[in-house]
């Protein structure tokens, strides 16, 4: 096994963490605020989202404008759900 | 290891794969201003689904694409053999497809009536069309491992490449769907 395999496997033991993260968050009402448990809750999911393009996808190496394209959609996508999953109690 | 600025796969299946993140996208957003109109309704139905088995996935396409991922690097960057890596990348793709079915399975014979559900409705609108995504990457997992197991596989890095690329939209996604389905309050 060498540097980059390692560093994948670490990667996917990281992405593990954050979804039992998530998973416990969600299932334990740790966050009582429904607003905050579910603005965590995706946030979390588009930073796993993030990391699988950066590296499982390789696009940590791409051109920049196409790493910015697709980070630029994360935080656009992330960002435009948790508005409207919220739009009839604002 | 990749080092130089470059595009993995072929630069026209990207726009594919962006067109994809799109259909997708307008899934995700549409879930959320029906849910944003009936939260209640979308809390309790979404109470009735089997977390387990949402998680069970996610950690089965998460892994895959681990495993997809090594197999890349040691085919393309090492010489390395990766055919064991894609098989073991096909499994955990079946196995998500095992209990996906499973899920549906308890859903049909409790007598649900989806069509009465908003939330019931996009559940299996989407996630269905999520799981003909799961079936395709399958297919294309089985053709990168015959790829890799034949004879100058060097030469086939950019179809091994496109691949992997295809399955790791198909882990993403998964992770979006999962929140939105299964974890969100």
């Amino acid at each position: 096994m060498d540097r980059h395999e390692m560093r994948l496997m670490i990667l996917w033991a990281v992405l593990m963490l954050i979804t039992l993260m998530s998973w416990e968050s969600s299932s334990r009402g740790v966050l009582h605020n429904p607003v905050l448990l579910t603005a965590s809750v995706l946030v979390l999911a588009f930073v796993k989202v993030r990391f699988v393009i950066l590296d499982f996808m390789e696009v940590r190496h791409a051109p920049v404008a196409m790493r910015i394209a697709l980070e630029a959609w994360g935080v656009i996508a992330c960002g435009s759900i948790i508005a409207l999953l919220f739009h009839a109690s604002a | 290891m990749v080092s130089s600025s470059r595009v993995p796969g072929e630069p026209g299946f990207w726009v594919l794969i962006a067109g994809d993140l799109f259909v997708f996208t307008v899934f995700f957003l549409t879930y959320a201003w029906y849910r944003g109109g009936e939260p209640e309704l979308f809390a309790a139905t979404q109470a009735t689904l089997n977390r387990g088995f949402g998680l069970l996935n996610t950690v089965l396409l998460l892994s895959s694409s681990l495993f997809v991922a090594i197999g890349v690097h040691r085919l393309r960057d090492r010489g390395m053999p990766a055919s064991l890596h894609f098989l073991a990348a096909i499994l955990c793709g079946a196995g998500f497809v095992v209990v996906k079915i499973f899920e549906y399975g308890a859903k049909i014979l409790a007598g649900v009536d989806v069509a009465s559900n908003t939330f019931l409705v996009l559940y299996f609108a989407f996630t269905g069309i999520h799981l003909a995504h799961v079936l395709l990457g399958l297919g294309v997992l089985v053709v990168m491992r015959t790829a890799a197991r034949g004879p100058d596989p060097a030469s086939r890095v950019m179809l091994i490449e496109c691949g992997a690329t295809f399955w790791h939209v198909v882990d993403l996604l998964w992770i979006v769907l999962f929140a939105l389905f299964y974890l969100i309050a």
